[in-house]
């Protein structure tokens, strides 16, 4: 959670907003998780059992959507970095690390994705952890307020804004058939620690810094340069460790999906093929726009929900629809 | 034909060699050594003709010549003085004129000097968003004259002489003679600002020959702690500074003399609490505090005795806190985060008044009680 | 005499005629020096006693073979009658085999074997009458502990198979043997205790040695690249070498598979987690209080060792600001006086280091003292009070020493993955740290040795394997049995 959505001023009112939209994409999910459950196989792959071309369009339309992502991870990591440092770092190179080193993991199996993006998780934990022992005692309960204009328009506005950074649900509706165990349980697991994450995040950071907060570009960095510990005189440094990390973990899941998706188009292609072409398209886009500066017209445009709920939800939910129930369902 | 594992592993040490000389060059050799850094402690900023005269104290190690990294018994400190349109522009030419890229991530202290207007903290302070890495934590003080002369004290009872400044603000503020301010709670604009006044002792001797000599009681000195308002200022006296603190919820200890049928009973304070609820009575906002502290009196006092004096101490804080209230409420300053509370509990009502909160103020009750327990 | 033309020779068979053997012999083997021939005639049979100087013990071929052949002879035996005693009347050795072509004749020659030969029978009897000067069992030099066992394996196959057979008096403990090398053909044992080792990857490991094309196994490192998959593309290795028994057995009873070589004392353990690097068998003689203190400062010290250098690096160069005030002001003035950058400072420390630690392990014994004092005196005072390093980065590299040393079986690792750290953060910064720690848990977390994570049990998650992680789990867990490694008997009971 590098910054709030653009449009928010109020941090009770975001944090109300992630609550409610978390309990939406449970809901959303649920077609999704059931079709994993039912074919242990990808929507592409149905897709394309039912037909060549349905294949073809779902697929391109999973891979346009995994490959904007990514072009906008890229690009808010190279940006964001160069803001953070104090001296100025070459965004050409900032990007090669990251694209190269996603590349490297994204030609592994997604179990090996899974363990990492687990241990990345537990750093998370532990980070705001230590932010929040150091700004303990700043907080301050009175700075959680609905003092805003229009409260439902701005909860919806919440919602929706917190929604449409999901790129997560398409994600898991692509991925939901390689996981070991329940995928609904896996689902539910997964949405309410993000959920709770978020909330944590807001929560912390309007508690500390109040309205100080939207002054500030990044309020969850500067609530890290506000808390101090008994070892480190600030915290940003352990946000900046763990903020690149879950950078990299998002932008390699992001890009092993694309390259599934390539390979599912071109079944030609060799996994690193793949794996390299998935992370050149976004890089060639993203790199332009940040050596001449002109991504923080990216940051503030706003992000389009409509893939999410064709992606999350409209399409497994035809796919569940048309596809034979299982043995289980049958007797059941 | 080659192994399709050995290709797959080159590829790998490929990829990894690529990462590694990438981060190589990611910075280009322009990341900049601690000892070339100038690290700035404090700064002050007072007005001027061409706008804001910026004043640094920038830490200078003892030569290689002491036994020690830091010379404990020096101020260690050379002070950069520049002036500018604003204060990002005088900064600049500070770091220009001292050959060293200027370093404000331990930026403690930020001393305003007396004649300068807060009407917009947020242009003022427009060099410590968004870059600069100045903490939101820095400490915030105001001179009594010029920031420049605080600046230019260098004092040697801790490594800095920022940090001596420092230490004597936290004690102070921890004391309750004076509330202490720092850099979020101006720029979050939840209440009226309120910092402390250092002044220079005039006859202090600042001069670089006896620069090693001067301790602080000598040199300076907490006079007031200062309230900006969009109107203008007001000092609270040192008097005023323990209710203040006690409302503000600030208050960790302080010391209040009690007259006990007679008798000046000095008591040492702790275990400050507040509690705060705002309602809606017939129309009126009615603010109620209730602080509960404890008080620890110089000599042994029995039950009887015990009862009356925090009978008698209650009353006087009481009295105090109500008239420090009133008078701040009457002049529209809200240095006890009173809006932020209104804001929470009556949202419309604080949105209505949202431009013109001193009216909202202005028309509040407020009942203060204070339960003191003699220990 | 060319390979092909001696591979030709193994796979023939032993004449009837004696002589035409001996010649054969002879010529196969080049008239080597250390090839004793004993020809004897009992009653008109000639017979020929071969056995290879060093390796045959000379007590007992007297009393074993050349005492009975003796007594034998009296008896005015034909040639059926002494190779009928031979080969199933007598008691002459416990190791008795019977082979019939020249390339097993050989083979138990060079183990040891004594062998004879009757003319008029194509077949020779080897007795095992090994004598070879072999070390005694001795104290583990490499893999130490306070309270454990101190005995460890030596380079003899049969006594270190005898030091688990000892402590695991289960029938159900099988060894296997098998023989890889072309030239050296080395005896390899794979030890696993049946119904707890994956019968799959036993049946793996069997086929990747039996496929090794190497002449000469000397060692563990041999055989490495071959059963462990991951060999040229993980940092750390998914096979652990132990020179310790009770390590050995323990790792046995958890369902891994030993696999024993012959002339090296270090055997091999597969698949093997991560997490077995921070577990000792000092773990399983102090209290559980104590164990799990002790395995948390393996895993600190691993931290220290590897981040420690790097961290310190990026900091000081790019993040002063996370220093408390105090700190920074004390780096400050002592990087003041040294010439180079922190980042140079510190590989020029730790390659210095390393050359130190790399002379102190060649050097003989009574040499090495004079690398402490050279160490100490001229690289720590003299360095730091010339100013060529600044104290605050000498002490970081004592710390990071110190560190690594805790972790003997990981140094290789750490001391790789330190000065990658070290270029990352001193030229990146923490966005450098922060994408060679993803590179690292990548790595790890792709390491998948038959059927079991690198990073098992913590990930993927298996409870009952989990205790022994991050503590050490009491004996009544420890009864209910635990494994940190996947396999289908792996039931809690």
């Amino acid at each position: 959670m590098t910054l709030f959505p653009v449009g928010i001023t109020g941090g009770l009112t975001y944090m109300t907003g992630a609550v409610i939209s978390t309990v939406l994409q449970i809901f959303l999910l649920i077609p999704a998780v059931k079709l994993a459950a039912r074919t242990r196989k990808d929507p592409c792959t149905l897709a394309f059992e039912r037909g060549k071309n349905f294949g073809r369009a779902t697929t391109l339309a999973f891979l346009l959507y995994f490959l904007y992502e990514a072009f906008r991870d890229i690009g808010d990591l190279a940006y964001f970095t160069d803001y953070f440092f104090a001296v100025n770092m070459t965004r050409i190179m900032t990007v090669l690390c990251v694209v190269l080193t996603a590349v490297y993991a994204a030609r592994l199996r997604i179990s090996v994705l899974g363990r990492t993006a687990r241990i990345t998780f537990a750093g998370v934990i532990i980070m705001l952890a230590v932010i929040a022992a150091g700004a303990a005692e700043d907080m301050d309960i009175t700075r959680f307020d609905y003092a805003v204009n229009d409260l439902p328009a701005e909860l919806s506005k919440a919602v929706y804004a917190e929604f449409s950074r999901c790129e997560c649900l398409a994600l898991f509706s692509f991925l939901a058939a390689d996981i070991d165990g329940d995928p609904e349980k896996t689902a539910k697991f997964y949405l309410i620690a993000k959920g709770a994450m978020i909330t944590l995040i807001a929560g912390m950071v309007t508690s500390v810094l109040g309205t100080f907060a939207f002054a500030e570009k990044l309020p969850v960095f500067t609530l890290a340069a506000a808390s101090e510990n008994l070892i480190t005189e600030r915290s940003d440094a352990v946000f900046l460790i763990i903020w690149v990390m879950t950078g990299i973990v998002k932008l390699t899941t992001l890009l092993y999906c694309s390259a599934r998706c390539l390979r599912l188009l071109r079944p030609k292609d060799s996994d690193i093929g793949s794996v390299f072409l998935a992370g050149l398209i976004p890089t060639a886009a993203a790199l332009p726009l940040l050596l001449v500066y002109g991504w923080e017209k990216v940051i503030y445009s706003p992000r389009p929900a409509a893939p999410i709920i064709i992606l999350g939800l409209i399409l497994p939910a035809y796919l569940l629809h048309v596809s034979p129930k299982s043995a289980h369902e049958r007797e059941v | 034909m080659k192994n399709p594992s050995h290709r797959s592993d080159r590829t790998i040490y490929l990829l990894v060699t690529a990462v590694l000389c990438c981060i190589l060059l990611s910075a280009r050799g322009r990341s900049i050594s601690i000892d070339r850094r100038g690290i700035v402690h404090a700064m002050g900023i007072d007005p001027c003709d061409s706008g804001y005269r910026v004043s640094l104290q920038i830490f200078q190690p003892a030569g290689s010549g002491s036994d020690t990294a830091v010379d404990v018994t020096g101020a260690n400190v050379a002070v950069a003085v520049s002036e500018g349109r604003t204060v990002s522009e005088a900064l600049s030419k500070a770091g220009s004129s001292t050959g060293k890229e200027l370093f404000f991530g331990h930026l403690q202290l930020i001393c305003l000097g007396g004649d300068i207007t807060l009407d917009d903290p947020r242009k003022l302070f427009a060099f410590a968003l968004g870059g600069k890495n100045i903490s939101p934590s820095a400490e915030l003080c105001m001179a009594a004259g010029k920031a420049e002369e605080l600046m230019r004290l260098k004092l040697t009872e801790d490594e800095t002489s920022a940090e001596a400044l420092s230490s004597l603000l936290a004690t102070s503020a921890e004391h309750s003679r004076t509330l202490s301010c720092d850099l979020k709670t101006l720029l979050s604009e939840e209440c009226t600002a309120a910092m402390p006044v250092l002044e220079v002792i005039s006859g202090s001797d600042t001069d670089s020959s006896s620069a090693d000599s001067p301790t602080i009681s000598e040199s300076v000195r907490i006079t007031g702690t200062v309230v900006i308002t969009e109107v203008g200022k007001t000092m609270l006296t040192e008097n005023e500074a323990l209710p203040a603190g006690l409302l503000a919820g600030k208050a960790d200890k302080g010391s209040i003399v009690t007259d006990l049928g007679g008798e000046n009973v000095t008591c040492e304070l702790d275990n400050c609490h507040r509690h705060r609820t705002i309602t809606a009575e017939n129309g009126k906002l009615i603010l109620t505090t209730d602080i509960t502290l404890s008080a620890r009196p110089d000599h042994e006092l029995d039950p009887e005795r015990s009862r009356e004096l925090s009978t008698s101490m209650s009353h006087a804080l009481e009295s105090g806190c109500t008239a420090l209230q009133s008078k701040m409420f009457q002049s529209g300053a809200d240095i006890f985060g009173t809006i932020q509370l209104i804001k929470q509990h009556f949202p419309k009502l604080w949105l209505k008044y949202q431009n013109v909160p001193e009216k909202l103020i202005s028309a509040i009750d407020t009942n203060v009680n204070i339960t003191v327990k003699i220990v | 005499m060319s390979e092909p033309y001696f591979n030709n020779i193994k796979k023939q068979l032993l004449r009837a005629d004696l002589k035409t053997n001996l010649d054969i012999i002879n010529s196969a083997l080049g008239k080597t020096a250390d090839l004793n021939i004993v020809n004897i005639t009992i009653c008109k049979t000639d017979c020929a006693i071969l056995s290879i100087e060093g390796m045959a013990s000379s007590q007992l071929l007297a009393e074993l073979v050349f005492e009975p052949m003796t007594e034998l002879a009296a008896k005015d035996p034909t040639t059926s009658e002494i190779i009928k005693m031979l080969e199933k009347h007598s008691l002459m050795s416990t190791d008795r085999q019977l082979t019939t072509d020249f390339g097993t004749l050989f083979e138990l020659l060079f183990s040891g074997f004594a062998a004879i030969l009757l003319d008029g029978v194509p077949r020779a009897v080897c007795l095992g009458i090994q004598g070879f000067e072999k070390r005694s069992v001795s104290v583990p030099e490499a893999e130490q502990t306070i309270s454990g066992a101190r005995d460890s394996f030596t380079e003899t196959l049969r006594t270190n198979m005898s030091l688990v057979r000892r402590r695991l008096k289960t029938p159900a403990l099988r060894f296997e043997l098998l023989k890889v090398g072309k030239l050296s053909v080395t005896d390899i044992c794979i030890a696993h205790i049946e119904g707890r080792a994956n019968a799959d990857t036993i049946k793996t490991i069997k086929q990747k040695f039996q496929s090794i094309e190497l002449d000469t196994i000397l060692n563990a490192g041999y055989l490495m690249p071959f059963v462990d998959e991951t060999y040229s593309r993980s940092v750390f290795s998914a096979v652990t070498v132990t020179e310790r028994p009770d390590n050995a057995c323990a790792a046995l009873n958890e369902g891994k598979i030993l696999v024993i070589i012959d002339g090296t004392p270090g055997c091999m353990l597969l698949p093997t987690v991560f997490a077995d690097n921070f577990r000792t068998m000092d773990d399983y003689c102090e209290k559980p209080f104590y164990a799990a203190f002790s395995r948390w400062i393996k895993y600190i010290s691993f931290l220290l060792a590897v981040l420690l250098p790097g961290l310190y690096t990026a900091l000081v160069m790019f993040h002063p600001e996370v220093f408390p005030l105090k700190l920074l002001l004390n780096l400050a003035a002592a990087e003041v006086a040294t010439p180079y950058p922190p980042v140079v400072e510190m590989i020029l420390l730790m390659v210095l280091f390393e050359i130190m630690r790399e002379a102190g392990v060649r050097l003989p014994r009574s040499v090495g003292g004079a690398v402490s004092i050279v160490g100490g005196l001229i690289i720590g005072d003299a360095a730091v009070k010339s100013g060529m390093v600044s104290q605050p980065l000498l002490i970081v590299v004592g710390m990071t020493a110190t560190a690594s040393f805790v972790l003997p079986s990981l140094y290789p690792a750490i001391s790789v993955l330190r000065l990658i750290f070290i270029l990352a953060g001193g030229f990146g910064g923490l966005f450098g740290i922060a994408v060679a720690s993803m590179l690292l848990i990548f790595n790890i977390a792709a390491v998948d040795q038959y059927g079991t994570a690198f990073t098992a049990p913590l990930l993927p998650l298996r409870p009952h394997g989990l205790t022994d992680i991050f503590s050490r789990a009491g004996f009544r867990q420890l009864v209910k049995r635990h494994t940190t490694i996947a396999n289908d008997n792996s039931n809690v009971q």
